[in-house]
């Protein structure tokens, strides 16, 4: 009998206190009415609208750092073949033309040292060294060693290269083939 | 609440609810009541969260389902505050809610049983029901009902005593 009674208990409590069919449905139908004020439309909108103004505001100032960035930083590579390389860097318009009001000497002193420095060309990017090209060595060869009539001259030519080469007629003489004289016989 | 968290709630209420109901009909014996006492527990916890984080999801649930059903019934929250204070003191075991003469009118056994279960008294009841859940030792058990593990255990043996009692009482009738 015990043991029938335990078995008996035991199943009795595997069953004891089981909820209505629809519990879960009718438990998440309490938490969605209470979900809803969550999602006022009133709040919806204002956070939209705090959204968007957000979104402009980074735009803005992400534009302007790019805009000034491109501005300031364009930088001209000079040709390797020039004789005399230099970086030129085109200014910020604004350091250029930057103005400065004077309220004392001190001031102004300061100002027009900035100005000063803000005049000079910014070289962020120096130019690379190139070895000279066979033609350019030949060149220098010959202004080291040619004399001061040739090098005038080489110079005068190379101011009519553009020039439409001239060719002058091709003449061929008649050329005077002597008789030939015919060996004695019995002299090989 | 995210959409993710949403999600695991809803997976919380489809898997625990009838575990909670379960407990809050051990506290209470009444269907309605211990239905509303699941939604307010699920209510609880979906303003204020945390369950994510419990060790032993049952046990914490157990907790709070408890507590919500005890605060309910001015009777058994007496009853509860008592057994806080003196985790021996039990009532007497006798019970007429449910004599041999009435119970031998169900036909299902296990409305018989239910009816015994029914009418134990309030603090061998709650931790009986509770051990039929797996999940649920004896020292959880405690610290749900504020009681140590060896009353719990006490408890325990003594509710299923009284119910073998009048499982026999009822057998003998018959065997006579």
């Amino acid at each position: 009998m015990p043991d029938h009674a335990d078995r008996l208990i035991d199943a009795a409590l595997s069953t004891y206190g089981d909820a209505d069919p629809g519990l879960e449905g009718r438990v998440m139908a309490r938490v969605a009415g209470e979900r809803r004020p969550a999602f006022h439309p009133g709040r919806m909108v204002w956070a939209g609208l705090v959204t968007v103004a957000a979104t402009l505001l980074l735009l803005g100032v992400f534009l302007s750092l790019r805009s000034r960035r491109s501005i300031g930083t364009q930088v001209f590579i000079p040709h390797p073949s020039e004789q005399t390389p230099k970086a030129e860097v085109r200014m910020d318009p604004r350091d250029a033309q930057r103005t400065v009001k004077s309220r004392g000497p001190q001031r102004r002193q300061q100002a027009g040292d900035r100005s000063a420095v803000a005049a000079l060309p910014k070289e962020e990017m120096f130019p690379i060294p190139q070895p000279l090209s066979p033609e350019e060595l030949a060149l220098a060869q010959f202004a080291a060693q040619a004399p001061k009539a040739e090098r005038k001259s080489f110079i005068r030519a190379q101011e009519h290269l553009d020039e439409p080469i001239r060719i002058a007629a091709i003449r061929i003489d008649t050329t005077q083939i002597p008789p030939l004289e015919s060996p004695p016989l019995g002299s090989n | 609440m995210t959409s993710s968290e949403e999600a695991a709630f809803t997976a919380l209420v489809e898997r625990q609810s009838r575990f909670v109901f379960r407990v809050a009909y051990a506290v209470l014996k009444n269907a309605a009541d211990a239905e509303d006492v699941v939604q307010e527990t699920f209510l609880k916890l979906y303003r204020k969260g945390g369950w994510q984080n419990a060790k032993n999801e049952r046990a914490f649930l157990a907790r709070v389902t408890w507590r919500l059903a005890v605060d309910r019934g001015p009777r058994v929250a007496e009853w509860a505050g008592s057994s806080r204070k003196d985790a021996d003191g039990l009532p007497d075991l006798a019970s007429t809610q449910a004599g041999p003469e009435e119970t031998l009118m169900a036909a299902d056994s296990h409305t018989l049983v239910h009816s015994m279960i029914d009418a134990l008294p309030f603090e061998l009841r709650v931790p009986l029901v509770l051990s039929a859940f797996d999940d649920l030792n004896s020292r959880e058990i405690g610290q749900i009902l504020g009681v140590p593990e060896g009353t719990v255990r006490t408890r325990m043996q003594r509710a299923r005593q009284l119910l073998r009692q009048k499982l026999g009482a009822l057998k003998e009738p018959r065997d006579a």
